[in-house]
C-alpha cells in the first residue's frame, strides 16, 4: 500500500547556515496554507544575498500594512503579457521535468499555474499526458531531446530552449540511473537504470550564430515563441545581449543558488553568479543595445517571497522564475536527497516508490503561495504608488544598497547608503564527502540554496570567487567524454594532473606515481618531489627568483593569504618576463577541484590541497598499504575530475596553457577580494 | 562568432571583390547588421597605416567621416613620424605595406556602399559577417578582420583563452593595445609566431601549444589569414574539437575556404572540389602550390537523377523562407521536387509523409523531427541533419557535416560518402548508415538503436573517442578499431604502466583482473569490444539496410565475411 503525502513534515534542521532556513521554509508554508503574503525585506541584512542588503528607500511601513489590510481591492495590476495568455501573478514555475519529479508534482504544478495564473516550464523528459490537458505551461527543447516530438513542441503557450541552469552552469542534465525506471526510459529511449545524461552543450549550438539558427527552427516548427534559458554566468551580459539579437522573444537567467535534482556539489559551490548581480546588469546592457523593448526577462535562483520578486524585478526582470519554492509550498523539507530517489515529500522520488504525493492538496499549497505572492507584490507596487508592475521594471533607482563594497554598489547600478563586504568569512568546519576517497568521484547533491561566502559562511577568500561557465557563447566541454588536459610540465617532468599529493604516508606517495600526480615532500621511496631543489615561502616572503620552483606553503604563515601570494607572484613574474621559466606551487588547506582551479587561474602551476589529504590521512591510517594507496588514488582522480568539470563548464580544454594565469575565467562577490586577488567584480 | 570566406588566386589571376560579397551574402543567417569587413591583399610602396579616431587629423592621405563621428584616416610612412599612434590619436586596424582593410558596421553589401569594395580586384581575399559576442556591435573597429604587421584574420568563434593569451601578448611580446575582442588575439599571435617559425609551425603552434607557453588557442575557432608580402601566403585551420564549420573548395584556379559549403558552390561553380576540414586540420597555399594537414573528403555521387523541369527553384527563395513553402506544397502535393538548394534550411522540418527531393546543398538543421515521409539529398548536406527524428528516412548521395542523425528515436538515414564529428551523437533508435567514414565522437552518448558504417565509399579510419559515453545501442564499424579511439580513453597504456611500476615498487601483486577494474573505476572505462566477423544473426538484422543502401546508391556494399569492431555500452556508467 503506497502512503499519500497530504500534509507538511517539519524541515530539516542545520548547523551551518543556507539560504532555505527553517525560518523561510516555514514562510512559504504559511503563505501556501493561508494564501495571505509574508512580508519580509524591509530593513537590510548584514550577512547573505545583495538583495537581503537592498531595501526599497521610500517604502513606508505604515502605507504597507494599509495596502495589505485591503490588498484584494486595491486597484493595482501585477500581471504580465505571456505571449497570448494575461498572466495573473508574474511567476514562471520553472522546468522541473517527469522523471526529477515524479509525475503527481508534475501535474499539481501545472493544474496550480493554470488555475492561479501563473505559468509553468514542463522540463526536459517528455509530455505527460495529464500535464499536457493544462493551457499554462512551456515546453522545453533541451540537449538531450528526451521525449521529443512534433506533438510536444506544438503544446503549451511557447518553447524554451535550455541552455544551462543555476545549479550547475555549463553542466548538462543529469537524472540518476535510479530513477529511470520503465516509464522514464520508454519516455526518453534509453535503457532503465542507466543515467539520463543531457550533454552539456547542445551539440548544433556552438555559438550565439547558431542559437538564432535553432529558435527560428523551432519557431518555424511549432509556430510558437521562444524563450531561452540560461544560467547566470560570469559574462551574462554577452549572454544575453546575444540572445535577445537572436530572435527570441525572451529570456529565462537562473542564478546561482537555484535549485537542482541532481548537480555536482562543487559546481552548485562555484560556478554562475547570483541572480541579484546578473539581472541589473542585463538589464543595463539590453537598453544600451536598445533590444529590452518587447523583450522578456524572467529572473530566478533563491527567490521566495513577495519582496524578493518586488526587487528583483526593480533591479530589471519583467517577472520571476521560483521552483525551489514551489516544492517547499508542496512540502519539500531540503534534505538535499533529491538525487537519490528517496524523497521523504513524494516530489522528487523514484516512480513507483512507496509515497505518492496528493494532486489536490500539493496543487492547493501551490495555489495559494502563488496568491499569496500576487497579493503581496500589490501591496507593495501599491505602497510604492504604482498600478501596474511594468513601472517597477528595471527602476534601480527606487532601491538603496548596505553592506556592500562601492565597486559592486556601482557594477549593480544601485545607490550606496551604507558601505560594508559581501563577503561572510568565518571558520566553519569542512565536510569532506566520501565520494572523494571511497569511490574516486565528485559527489553529488540535490537542490540549491547553498553560495558560499554569500547564503552560507565561507573559509578564506579564494571561496567568493566564481568560476567561469559559458553559456551559448562556446560550447561547454564534457570531461567524461571528451578530451580535457590537465598534464603540467614542470622541470622536464610530465604530470598527468596538478594535484600535488603531500608525502606524509608512502601510500600516498605510491598512488601519486601510479596516477602521474606530482608529490610535495622527502619519502622513503625515493620517488622524485617538487620540492627538491625548490624555494619554499611563506605567502607574502619577498623572493628574486628567474627559475625553478616556488612553492607558496601557507603553514609558514605569512602576511597575506596563499590565493592573494600566489595571485601577486604571478603577475611579478610575468611583469619580469620570467614567468614562463618558473614553476608556482602552492600548498594550503584546500579540500576540491575548485580550490584547484581557482588557484591554477590566479597563476599557480601546482596545487598541494593539504586539507584534503590530511583529512584522508587520519581516516585511513588503520588500513594496509594497497587499501590506502586506493583511498588516495580515489582522492587525486576525484580532485581532477573536479578540475576537469569545471574547467569543461567554461570550455577551456587545457589547464598548462589556458587556465594557468588566466584570471579573465574568475569573478569575485566581494569587491576587496577582487581586488586582493586581482579579478573583476561579478558582473563585469 | 559569425560566418567566414576567403578566396586565394593560385594561377595569379585576379578576383574580383564582388566574389567574396556574393559568398557572405549566401551566409547571412550567420550575421547581423553589427558587423563586416574584408582584407585584401594589395602591395603598396610604403607601409600604409589606417585608422579610426574621434578628431579628424590635419595631414593625412584620406579622411573619411563616418557615422558616430568617426572617421576613417589612411596615412603614409613617407609623409608620417614612424609612429603614427603618436601622431594622430585612434585605433590603427591595418599597418602593413602588402595587405588593405575595409570595415564597417553593416551588412557586407554596406562594404560596397561606403568603400566600393565589390569594384576591387586582389589575388587573395578575406570576408567576414559578424554576430557579436563578447564586445558591443556599435563600432567599426570591433568589426573583422583584425589585423597585425602583415597579418589579416578573420575568426568565427569564441576563445576561453582570451585572459590566457592576452597576457602572453602583454608581458611577453609587449603589445598593450587592445580593443577587447578576444578575435584580435589571433592576429597578434600568428604575427609573432609567424615571425619565429614560419606558417605551418605557427599554425601547428596556435592549435597545439607545444613551445610557446600561453599561445595556445582553446574554445571555437575557425580562422582564415592572409600573411603579406612579397609573395601572399593564405591559409585556413579550425579548431582541434572541430567546434565550428569549415569548409574548403579547391579548383585549379583557387582556393577557397567558408563556413558554409554553400557559400564556396556560389561563387565556385562547377570544377571546385568541397569539402569540410576535420577538427586541427589546416590548409595552406602560396604561389601555385597548396599544402597542409588535411585529407580530401569530397563523395559527390556521380549518378544523380535528372533535376525535373517542374521543381521548385530554391535560388527564388530566402535561407529560411523556402522551408515553409516546401512543408505548404508537401501538404498540398505529397510530392515535391527542389532545385538550386545553397544553404537553405530547415527543409523538410517536421515532416510527417511525401517525399521530397532537394537538388544542391542543403542547410543546417534540416529533416529535423521528422517523423515519416522520404527526403532524398542529391548533393550533400551541412551540419546537423535529422535532429530528433522519429521516423521515416533520409538518403544523402554525398557528405554530410556534423551532428548528423542526433538524439534520433527512430528512422533511417543512409549516407553515401562519409559523416562530420559526433554522427549518430545520442542515437536512441532506428538506424544510420554510413557508406564511407565518419570524424570524432562517432555515437556520442548513444542510447539505442543501430550505427553501421560500411567504409565502403571511403576507406579512411573513423576518428577518434568513439561511443563516448554510450549507454546502449550498437555501433558496427568494417574493420578493425584501436581500442584507443574507443570511448574516453582515460587510461592510455602509458598509465597503465606506471600503474603498474607503482605497485611493483610496493610489493604488491595486483591480479590483471583487479587492477583492470581499478582503472574502470578511475577512469571510467566501460565498453564492450569485440572484432570479429558478423554472427548469422546479425547479417541477418542488417542485410535489408546494406541492401536499402546497395539499391539507393547503386552498391555492392557487403558485410559477409567481413571483419567488423563491434561496440556496445559495459558496465553502466556512473557519474
Amino acid at each position: 500500500m503506497r502512503r499519500v503525502i497530504k500534509s507538511y513534515t517539519e524541515p530539516v534542521r542545520r548547523a551551518v547556515s543556507e539560504f532555505w532556513s527553517e525560518e523561510r521554509i516555514r514562510a512559504v508554508r504559511k503563505m501556501a496554507e493561508t494564501a495571505l503574503p509574508h512580508i519580509d525585506g524591509t530593513t537590510p541584512s548584514v550577512r547573505g544575498r545583495v538583495l537581503d542588503k537592498l531595501i526599497f528607500k521610500d517604502l513606508r511601513p505604515s502605507s504597507l500594512k494599509e495596502a495589505l489590510a485591503r490588498v484584494d481591492s486595491l486597484g493595482v495590476d501585477v500581471g504580465v503579457d505571456f505571449f497570448g495568455a494575461r498572466l495573473e501573478v508574474p511567476l514562471y514555475v520553472g522546468d522541473m521535468s517527469f522523471g526529477a519529479l515524479s509525475g503527481n508534482p508534475n501535474i499539481a504544478i501545472a493544474k496550480a499555474v493554470t488555475e492561479a495564473g501563473a505559468v509553468a516550464g514542463i522540463g526536459e523528459g517528455g509530455l505527460h499526458p495529464e500535464v499536457a490537458k493544462y493551457r499554462n505551461i512551456v515546453v522545453q527543447w533541451a540537449s538531450a531531446r528526451f521525449g521529443m516530438d512534433l506533438n510536444l513542441l506544438r503544446a503549451g503557450l511557447a518553447v524554451n530552449i535550455k541552455i544551462g541552469q543555476g545549479a550547475k552552469p555549463g553542466i548538462g542534465g543529469h537524472l540518476p540511473g535510479r530513477k529511470v525506471v520503465d516509464v522514464i526510459a520508454k519516455l526518453r529511449k534509453i535503457p532503465v537504470g542507466s543515467d539520463a545524461l543531457s550533454p552539456a552543450p547542445h551539440h548544433d549550438i556552438y555559438s550565439i550564430e547558431d542559437l538564432a539558427q535553432r529558435v527560428k527552427a523551432l519557431r518555424d516548427l511549432s509556430g510558437k515563441p521562444v524563450l531561452v534559458k540560461v544560467a547566470a554566468v560570469n559574462k551574462i551580459s554577452f549572454v544575453a545581449v546575444g540572445v535577445a539579437r537572436s530572435s527570441a522573444s525572451g529570456i529565462i537567467i537562473d542564478g546561482a543558488g537555484a535549485g537542482t535534482g541532481a548537480a555536482p556539489v562543487v559546481t552548485r559551490d562555484n560556478l554562475g553568479i547570483p541572480i541579484d548581480y546578473a539581472t541589473p546588469v542585463v538589464d543595463m546592457w539590453l537598453r544600451r543595445e536598445g533590444l529590452r523593448a518587447g523583450f522578456l526577462v524572467i529572473a530566478g535562483g533563491m527567490l521566495a517571497t513577495p519582496m524578493d520578486i518586488a526587487k528583483i524585478v526593480a533591479m530589471g526582470a519583467d517577472m520571476a522564475n521560483v521552483a525551489t519554492a514551489a516544492l517547499v509550498a508542496m512540502g519539500c523539507i531540503m534534505c538535499h536527497s533529491c538525487h537519490t530517489g528517496d524523497c521523504p515529500a513524494a516530489l522528487t522520488n523514484m516512480i513507483g516508490g512507496p509515497k505518492v504525493l496528493d494532486i489536490e492538496w500539493a496543487s492547493q499549497r501551490l495555489v495559494n503561495y502563488l496568491v499569496a505572492v500576487k497579493r503581496g507584490l500589490k501591496a507593495i507596487l501599491y505602497a510604492l504608488g504604482m498600478s501596474k508592475l511594468s513601472e517597477l521594471v528595471g527602476r534601480r533607482d527606487l532601491l538603496e544598497a548596505y553592506y556592500i563594497d562601492g565597486h559592486v554598489a556601482e557594477t549593480l547600478g544601485v545607490e550606496l547608503r551604507e558601505g560594508g563586504d559581501v563577503a561572510w568569512i568565518e571558520p566553519v568546519k569542512v565536510h569532506v564527502h566520501r565520494e572523494y576517497y571511497e569511490e574516486g568521484r565528485p559527489p553529488i547533491t540535490g537542490m540549491g540554496g547553498v553560495v558560499p561566502g554569500y547564503t552560507t559562511p565561507a573559509r578564506r577568500p579564494l571561496d567568493l570567487l566564481r568560476i567561469e561557465a559559458t553559456q551559448v557563447t562556446r560550447p561547454p566541454v564534457d570531461p567524461y567524454r571528451e578530451g580535457i588536459d590537465v598534464t603540467v610540465r614542470v622541470d622536464g617532468e610530465e604530470y598527468y594532473t596538478p594535484v600535488t599529493v603531500p608525502a606524509a604516508d608512502d601510500a600516498a606517495v605510491l598512488a601519486a606515481y601510479a596516477l602521474g600526480a606530482p608529490v610535495y615532500g622527502e619519502n622513503s621511496l625515493g620517488i622524485k618531489h617538487v620540492d627538491e631543489g625548490a624555494v619554499v615561502i611563506a605567502p607574502g616572503q619577498d623572493i628574486s627568483v628567474d627559475s625553478g620552483i616556488v612553492i607558496i606553503d601557507e603553514r609558514l604563515g605569512g602576511s597575506i593569504t596563499a590565493e592573494e601570494a600566489v595571485s601577486r607572484l604571478d603577475i611579478e613574474l610575468r611583469r619580469r618576463g620570467v614567468r614562463d621559466r618558473v614553476c608556482i606551487a602552492v600548498a594550503g588547506m584546500f579540500y576540491t577541484g575548485a580550490d584547484v582551479y581557482k588557484l591554477a587561474a590566479l597563476g599557480a602551476d601546482l596545487v598541494v590541497p593539504l586539507g584534503i589529504f590530511t583529512y584522508v590521512h587520519e581516516r585511513v591510517r588503520h588500513l594496509d598499504l594497497r587499501a590506502r594507496m586506493m583511498r588516495y588514488e580515489n582522492t587525486i582522480a576525484a580532485l581532477t575530475k573536479e578540475l576537469k568539470l569545471l574547467m569543461g563548464a567554461g570550455g577551456v580544454t587545457n589547464y598548462y596553457n589556458t587556465l594557468v594565469g588566466n584570471r579573465d575565467l574568475l569573478r569575485s562577490l566581494d569587491g576587496k577580494i577582487a581586488r586582493a586577488l586581482g579579478v573583476e567584480v561579478a558582473g563585469r | 562568432m559569425c560566418g567566414i570566406f576567403g578566396v586565394f588566386s593560385l594561377s595569379g589571376e585576379y578576383i574580383s571583390g564582388n566574389i567574396v560579397l556574393r559568398a557572405l551574402t549566401v551566409m547571412r543567417e550567420r550575421g547581423t547588421m553589427h558587423g563586416a569587413g574584408v582584407a585584401l591583399y594589395s602591395p603598396s610602396q610604403h607601409v600604409r597605416a589606417k585608422l579610426f579616431t574621434y578628431n579628424s587629423p590635419r595631414s593625412a592621405a584620406e579622411v573619411r567621416k563616418l557615422p558616430g563621428g568617426i572617421y576613417d584616416v589612411t596615412m603614409y610612412d613617407s609623409d608620417e613620424t614612424d609612429d603614427t599612434r603618436g601622431a594622430v590619436h585612434g585605433i590603427v586596424y591595418v599597418r602593413s605595406k602588402w595587405l588593405d582593410i575595409y570595415k564597417v558596421i553593416g551588412w557586407p553589401k554596406d562594404l560596397d556602399r561606403v568603400y566600393g569594395v565589390s569594384e576591387m580586384r586582389s589575388v587573395a581575399w578575406l570576408g567576414h559577417t559578424r554576430y557579436p559576442t563578447n564586445s558591443p556591435g556599435g563600432l567599426p573597429y570591433y568589426s573583422h578582420p583584425f589585423s597585425a604587421g602583415d597579418v589579416a584574420i578573420v575568426h568565427n568563434g569564441d576563445l576561453s583563452s582570451y585572459g590566457a593569451n592576452l597576457n602572453l601578448l602583454r608581458y611577453k611580446f609587449r603589445y598593450y593595445n587592445f580593443t577587447g575582442n578576444d578575435s584580435e588575439v589571433i592576429a597578434y599571435l600568428l604575427w609573432e609566431l609567424y615571425k619565429r617559425y614560419g606558417v605551418e609551425k605557427a599554425v601547428e603552434e596556435l592549435m597545439h601549444g607545444r613551445e610557446i607557453r600561453w599561445a595556445r588557442l582553446d574554445g571555437p575557432y575557425a580562422v582564415l589569414f592572409i600573411i603579406g608580402g612579397p609573395k601572399p601566403i593564405f591559409g585556413a585551420f579550425v579548431d582541434t574539437q572541430h567546434f565550428r564549420p569549415l569548409y574548403v573548395g579547391v579548383s585549379r584556379e583557387f582556393v577557397y575556404a567558408a563556413s558554409e559549403a554553400a557559400a564556396i558552390k556560389a561563387v565556385g561553380g562547377g570544377g571546385v572540389e568541397i569539402w569540410a576540414l576535420r577538427g586541427g586540420e589546416y590548409i595552406i597555399a602560396a604561389g601555385g602550390e597548396v599544402w597542409g594537414h588535411y585529407k580530401k573528403r569530397d563523395a559527390l555521387y556521380h549518378d544523380l537523377p535528372p533535376q525535373p523541369p517542374n521543381a521548385i527553384d530554391a535560388s527564388l527563395y530566402g535561407a529560411t523562407e523556402l522551408a515553409p513553402a516546401i512543408r505548404q506544397l508537401l501538404s498540398e502535393m505529397g510530392h515535391v521536387s527542389v532545385i538550386n538548394v545553397m544553404g537553405h534550411r530547415y527543409l523538410g522540418n517536421g515532416m510527417e509523409s511525401g517525399i521530397l527531393k532537394i537538388w544542391g546543398i542543403v542547410g543546417n538543421a534540416s529533416g529535423n523531427v521528422m517523423s515519416g515521409g522520404e527526403i532524398h539529398i542529391y548533393g550533400d548536406a551541412q551540419d546537423d541533419l535529422g535532429d530528433a527524428m522519429n521516423g521515416g528516412l533520409v538518403a544523402v548521395y554525398g557528405n554530410v557535416g556534423d551532428t548528423v542523425a542526433q538524439a534520433k528515436r527512430g528512422g533511417e538515414i543512409y549516407i553515401y560518402g562519409s559523416a562530420g564529428n559526433r554522427a549518430g551523437i545520442q542515437h536512441r533508435g532506428g538506424v544510420l548508415v554510413i557508406g564511407g567514414s565518419a570524424g570524432d565522437y562517432l555515437g556520442e552518448y548513444m542510447g539505442g538503436g543501430t550505427i553501421l558504417v560500411l567504409r565502403h565509399t571511403s576507406d579512411e579510419e573513423v576518428g577518434r573517442k568513439i561511443g563516448a559515453g554510450m549507454v546502449g545501442g550498437t555501433i558496427y564499424i568494417r574493420g578493425e578499431v584501436d581500442r584507443e579511439k574507443i570511448g574516453s580513453a582515460g587510461a592510455s597504456k602509458a598509465i597503465t604502466e606506471r600503474y603498474l611500476r607503482a605497485l611493483r615498487l610496493a610489493g604488491i601483486n595486483a591480479d590483471p583482473g583487479s587492477l583492470q577494474d581499478n582503472l574502470r573505476r578511475l577512469f571510467s572505462l566501460y565498453h564492450e569490444v569485440e572484432v570479429r566477423e558478423l554472427t548469422e544473426e546479425e547479417v541477418a538484422t542488417l542485410t535489408p539496410y546494406v541492401r536499402k543502401f546497395n539499391t539507393l546508391f547503386n552498391e555492392d556494399a557487403s558485410i559477409e565475411r567481413e571483419v567488423f569492431t563491434i561496440i556496445r555500452a559495459g558496465a553502466l556508467p556512473r557519474e
